[in-house]
C-alpha cells in the first residue's frame, strides 16, 4: 500500500511542477536560513573541553575599588582577571590538581639570527599545569616542569603548524629558535589543538586561534613586558617601575584551577576567600567577599560569549521559518483542495478516511525530506558565506553531523505540521458534494 | 465598488486569507525590526573619524633587543619614508582611531582624588601627528618641538596635552580650557594647551567615541601613520613595508596596512550582521510575494466558472481584476495591521532580550506602503489571468 501512495504522490508531484517547486523551495529557503544561523549559535555556545569542563574553573577575586563593582549587571561582579600578587599568591596553594595562572604577549620570533627576518607570534605565558589541565594533545615532547616555571627557564613549546613551518614537521624537540633576541629550547610540540571557544582567554578573541607558541610565565616578567589584551586599573597609584606596577592594583592575569570533587572545591574556596580576609587586614579587598570559581560553561556564560547579535539572528531566522511554513500550508491546501473531485471519487469507492490521510502525508513527507535537503544545500552556502564575513569564524561555522540531522529532522517535522491542516481538511471533504458536479 | 461582496467572500473562505494575513504580519515585523537594526548600525558606521582615513597606512616596527635611541631612529625611519613618491607626511603614534587597541584613562579636575572625573582615551605622538592625521586645531595651539618627549620614562606624565573639543566640553563646559589643568589620579596636572575640533576613540562600542585627548610622548614600539596620495593608497603598501625591512633587516615589521582595512576589520561583525539581516529581507519578501501568487492563482483557478458567470452577465474585464485587487488589499491590509501590533511585540522582545535600540515609529508607515505595493505587484499576474477567462466558460461543464 505504502509503495502505491508513494506512486500516488509522485504522479501528483508531476503534474503540479511548479507549485511542487514553490513549496519545496519555501521549505529548503526557511531550512537553510535557520540552519545557518542556529549552526552559528550552536557552535558558539559548544564545549570546548567537554571531558572535564565542571572540573575546571576560572577564578575571580573581588579586588576591586570599594567605591564601585568591576561589572554594574547582577548586583556587582568581580573583574574578569588577577592582579599579579594575588595571582603569586593562589599559585603558592597545592589545593588544585592543577592550576595556572597566565597572559597573552607577542614575541618577534626567528630560527636564528643569521639571516633570517623576525616575524610576529603571538604567545600565551603560563604554568607547566597548563597542558595536563587542559588535555592538551602533545605530538611530540611535553610541557615543562615546577622547576622550568620557578627558574623562568628558556624553554618553549610550540604548535603544529609552527613546527611545520619552521622545521618541517620533524620532531623539534631539544632544537632552539630565538625569541626577541634571547635563545630558547623547544620540550614540546603540540598536535593539532583548536578549544571552541577559546575560554582560557576571552580578552583577546573569544574565537581565535591557541597560541602556536608557549613559554614559562615567568620569562615575559623577567623581561618586564606587560599583556596584550586588558589591563584594567581603578587605582589612582604611583607607577614608575614595573616594580611597581606588579604590586599595583591593576588587574591583568587569567587563572585557572582544576579541582575535582566538591571537597577540594569547598577548600580551595575558603582558601581564596581565607587570602581575601587576609590582604583585607592590608587594606585590600575592601568590597563585601566576593571570590567565583566558575567552571568552563559557567565562564563562557558570565562573560557572554554567544552575542546578542547572534542570538537575535536566530530569533529572526525562526520567525522567517514560520513564515515559510505558512507559505507552504497556504499552497498545500490550494494544492489539496483543487484535487478534491479525485478524492470524492476515491471515498465513494471505498477509501477511508485513513486511507486519504495516509497518501496525503506520504506526499507531505516526500514535500518535507526534499526541502530538508535543498534547505542543507542552502544552509551550507549559508555558512560559507558567513565565513568569509568574519574573519574569525573559519573553524565556527560548519556543519556537523549531529547540525545535518537537526535539518533534515526540523524540515521532516516542518512539512508534517504545514501538512497537518490540508490533510485534515482534504480527509473530510464531503464525496456527496464533488461526485455531483462531474 | 463592491466591497461587502468581496468581504463576505473572505469570510466565508478565511483560511486562504488568513495564511496571507499572517505572513504579511510577520514580514513585516521581520523587515521593520531588521531596517531599523541595519539602519542603527550604518549609522555607527558612518560616524566621522576626525581624521583623513583614506589617505593613510599604517605599519608597525618593533626592534628587538638591544637598546635603541628612540629619536635618532624614528627621524630616520620617518626620512626614508618621506622620500618615497607618493608619501606626503609621517607620523608616529601609539594607536589609531578604531584600531580596536588603545589605553584610556580618567582624569580629575583637581588635585584632589575625589574630583569629578571624565575618562578619555588617549594618545601618545609626534609633531608630525598634525598634519599627518589632518587634525584641525580649534583653539590654543599645537606642540612645540622641545615638548616631545622621547623614550619617557616609565610612569612619566606629560607636561602638556591637546584635547578633543567633545572632551574639553566634558572637563569644562562652556568655560576656556586654554592654561587649565587636568589631573592624574595621584595629582599631576598636565596643561591644556589647545583643542582640535574632532578625534575618535581607538573603539567604539563604550565611553563617549569623541573623548580623546593628545599627548607629546613616543616610544619605541609606537606604529608609523603614513599619509599617501589616496589614489596610490594600495600600491604604496608593499612599497612602504620593503622601505622599512631594508632600513634594518633584524627588526620586526608587521601588519603594514591601510587604514581602512582596519576600520573594516573592526566593523567586521556589524558589516556581517548587516549583510546577514539584508539577505533574510530580501528572502522574507521574496518568499511572501510567492505565497501571494501562488493563493492568488489558486483561488482565480478554483473560481473560474464564477468569473465566467459574472462576466457573461455583464461585467467587464477590469470588474474582474479590480475584484480581486480589493479581495487582496483587503488581506494585505489586515496583515499590516496585525504586523503593526506583532512589530513593537517583537521590537519589545527584541530590546528587553538582546540590548537593541528602540524602534522608531518612522519606518512603519514606509514598510506599510511598501507591503500594500508588494502586494498589488504579486496579485496583478493572476487577476489579469482571472479577467481574460472567457464567458463561455460558464456555460460549459469541467
Amino acid at each position: 500500500m505504502t509503495a502505491y501512495y508513494f506512486r500516488l504522490a509522485w504522479i501528483s508531484i508531476r503534474r503540479n511542477p511548479l507549485l511542487t517547486c514553490l513549496m519545496i523551495g519555501a521549505i529548503a529557503l526557511g531550512i537553510g536560513v535557520s540552519m545557518t544561523t542556529l549552526t552559528l549559535y550552536y557552535v558558539m555556545s559548544s564545549n570546548p573541553l567537554p571531558a572535564k569542563s565542571e572540573r575546571v574553573f576560572a577564578v575571580q577575586l573581588d579586588t576591586w575599588s570599594p567605591d564601585e563593582p568591576y561589572y554594574d549587571r547582577d548586583g556587582g561582579a568581580p573583574p574578569p582577571l588577577l592582579t599579579y600578587p594575588d595571582a603569586m599568591a593562589l599559585m603558592a596553594s597545592d589545593i588544585p590538581t592543577y592550576q595556572a595562572t597566565m597572559m597573552h604577549r607577542g614575541f618577534a620570533a626567528r630560527l636564528d639570527t643569521s639571516g633570517s627576518r623576525p616575524e610576529r607570534i603571538g604567545a600565551r605565558a603560563t604554568y607547566g599545569d597548563f597542558f595536563a589541565m587542559f588535555d592538551v594533545p602533545f605530538l611530540y615532547g611535553s610541557g615543562w616542569d615546577r622547576q622550568a616555571d620557578e627558574r623562568a627557564d628558556r624553554v618553549a613549546v610550540i604548535g603544529r603548524e609552527t613546527n611545520n613551518k619552521w622545521f618541517g614537521g620533524e620532531d623539534s624537540v631539544g632544537r632552539t629558535i630565538n625569541l626577541d633576541d634571547e635563545v630558547f629550547r623547544i620540550v614540546g610540540v603540540i598536535d593539532n589543538w583548536r578549544p571552541v571557544p577559546k575560554f582560557y582567554d576571552l580578552n583577546n578573541g573569544g574565537f581565535s586561534d591557541a597560541e602556536q607558541l608557549f613559554v614559562p610565565f615567568q620569562v615575559p616578567i623577567q623581561l618586564e613586558y606587560q599583556a596584550h589584551g586588558n589591563t584594567n586599573c581603578w587605582k589612582p597609584e604611583i607607577i614608575e617601575s614595573y616594580a611597581q606596577f606588579l604590586q599595583s592594583e591593576c588587574v591583568w592575569l587569567q587563572h585557572w584551577v582544576q579541582l575535582d570533587d566538591a571537597e577540594q572545591k569547598a577548600e580551595f574556596q575558603s582558601f581564596i576567600d581565607g587570602h581575601a580576609l587576609e590582604q583585607r587586614e592590608l587594606g585590600r579587598f575592601q568590597r563585601p567577599l566576593d571570590n567565583r570559581l566558575n567552571d568552563i560553561m559557567q565562564w563562557l556564560d558570565f562573560r557572554r560569549v554567544v552575542s546578542a547579535d547572534n542570538a537575535l539572528l536566530v530569533v529572526l531566522s525562526m520567525m522567517f521559518l514560520v513564515i515559510c511554513l505558512l507559505n507552504t500550508v497556504g499552497l498545500m491546501l490550494a494544492k489539496f483542495i483543487n484535487r478534491a473531485p479525485l478524492v470524492g471519487v476515491r471515498r465513494a469507492l471505498g477509501a477511508s478516511r485513513r486511507d486519504v490521510i495516509q497518501q496525503h502525508a506520504v506526499e507531505v513527507l516526500l514535500i518535507g525530506v526534499a526541502g530538508g535537503i535543498v534547505g542543507l544545500g542552502l544552509a551550507w552556502i549559508g555558512l560559507i558565506a558567513v565565513r568569509s564575513w568574519y574573519d574569525d569564524y573559519e573553524y565556527l561555522a560548519r556543519l556537523d553531523p549531529f547540525m545535518v540531522l537537526t535539518a533534515v529532522m526540523l524540515a521532516i517535522v516542518a512539512a508534517l505540521i504545514a501538512g497537518l491542516y490540508p490533510t485534515w481538511r482534504i480527509s473530510h471533504i464531503q464525496p456527496a458534494i464533488h461526485l455531483k458536479t462531474q | 465598488m463592491e466591497f461587502r461582496p468581496i468581504l463576505s467572500t473572505l469570510l466565508r473562505n478565511r483560511t486562504g486569507a488568513l495564511l496571507i494575513a499572517l505572513q504579511i504580519a510577520l514580514t513585516m515585523a521581520v523587515v521593520i525590526n531588521s531596517v531599523f537594526i541595519i539602519l542603527d548600525r550604518a549609522e555607527t558606521m558612518r560616524q566621522p573619524l576626525g581624521i583623513d582615513e583614506e589617505a593613510l597606512i599604517v605599519a608597525h616596527v618593533i626592534s628587538v633587543g638591544g637598546d635603541v635611541d628612540v629619536r635618532s631612529v624614528t627621524e630616520q625611519d620617518i626620512r626614508v619614508l618621506e622620500a618615497i613618491d607618493g608619501v606626503e607626511r609621517v607620523a608616529k603614534i601609539s594607536t589609531m582611531p578604531l584600531s580596536n587597541s588603545g589605553s584610556s584613562s580618567t582624569y580629575h579636575l583637581s588635585e584632589e582624588p575625589r574630583s569629578p572625573t571624565v575618562g578619555v582615551a588617549y594618545y601618545e605622538g609626534d609633531m608630525n601627528v598634525l598634519e599627518t592625521l589632518g587634525l584641525e586645531i580649534t583653539r590654543g595651539r599645537w606642540f612645540r618641538d622641545e615638548e616631545i618627549i622621547y623614550d619617557p620614562d616609565e610612569g612619566a606624565v606629560p607636561a602638556v596635552t591637546i584635547l578633543s573639543d567633545s572632551a574639553a566640553k566634558e572637563f569644562f563646559g562652556d568655560e576656556d580650557p586654554l592654561g587649565r589643568f587636568i589631573y592624574t589620579g595621584t595629582g599631576r596636572g598636565i596643561e591644556v594647551i589647545g583643542t582640535m575640533r574632532m578625534l575618535s576613540r581607538p573603539w567604539y562600542n563604550w565611553g563617549n567615541f569623541y573623548d580623546t585627548a593628545l599627548m607629546p610622548f613616543v616610544e619605541g614600539n609606537y606604529q608609523y601613520v603614513i599619509r599617501v596620495d589616496p589614489a596610490r593608497r594600495e600600491a604604496l603598501v608593499p612599497v612602504i613595508e620593503q622601505a622599512l625591512v631594508d632600513i634594518d633587516p633584524d627588526r620586526l615589521v608587521a601588519r603594514t596596512r591601510t587604514h581602512l582595512e582596519t576600520i573594516a576589520n573592526t566593523y567586521a561583525r556589524d558589516i556581517a550582521m548587516n549583510r546577514m539581516l539584508s539577505i533574510v529581507m530580501l528572502l522574507v519578501v521574496l518568499i511572501t510575494s510567492l505565497g501571494i501568487i501562488g493563493l492568488a492563482s489558486f483561488s482565480v483557478a478554483q473560481r473560474r466558472r464564477q468569473i465566467g458567470t459574472r462576466r457573461a452577465i455583464g461585467a467587464r474585464r477590469y470588474h474582474i481584476l479590480r475584484y480581486f485587487l480589493v479581495e487582496n488589499w483587503l488581506i494585505t491590509s489586515g496583515g499590516i495591521a496585525l504586523g503593526l501590533v506583532l512589530s513593537f511585540v517583537v521590537n519589545h522582545f527584541l530590546v528587553s532580550e538582546y540590548n537593541m535600540p528602540k524602534l522608531d515609529a518612522i519606518f512603519l508607515p514606509l514598510v506599510a506602503v511598501g507591503l500594500w505595493f508588494i502586494g498589488l505587484l504579486a496579485t496583478l499576474g493572476p487577476a489579469r489571468n482571472a479577467a481574460t477567462i472567457d464567458p463561455a466558460i460558464a456555460t460549459r461543464n469541467v
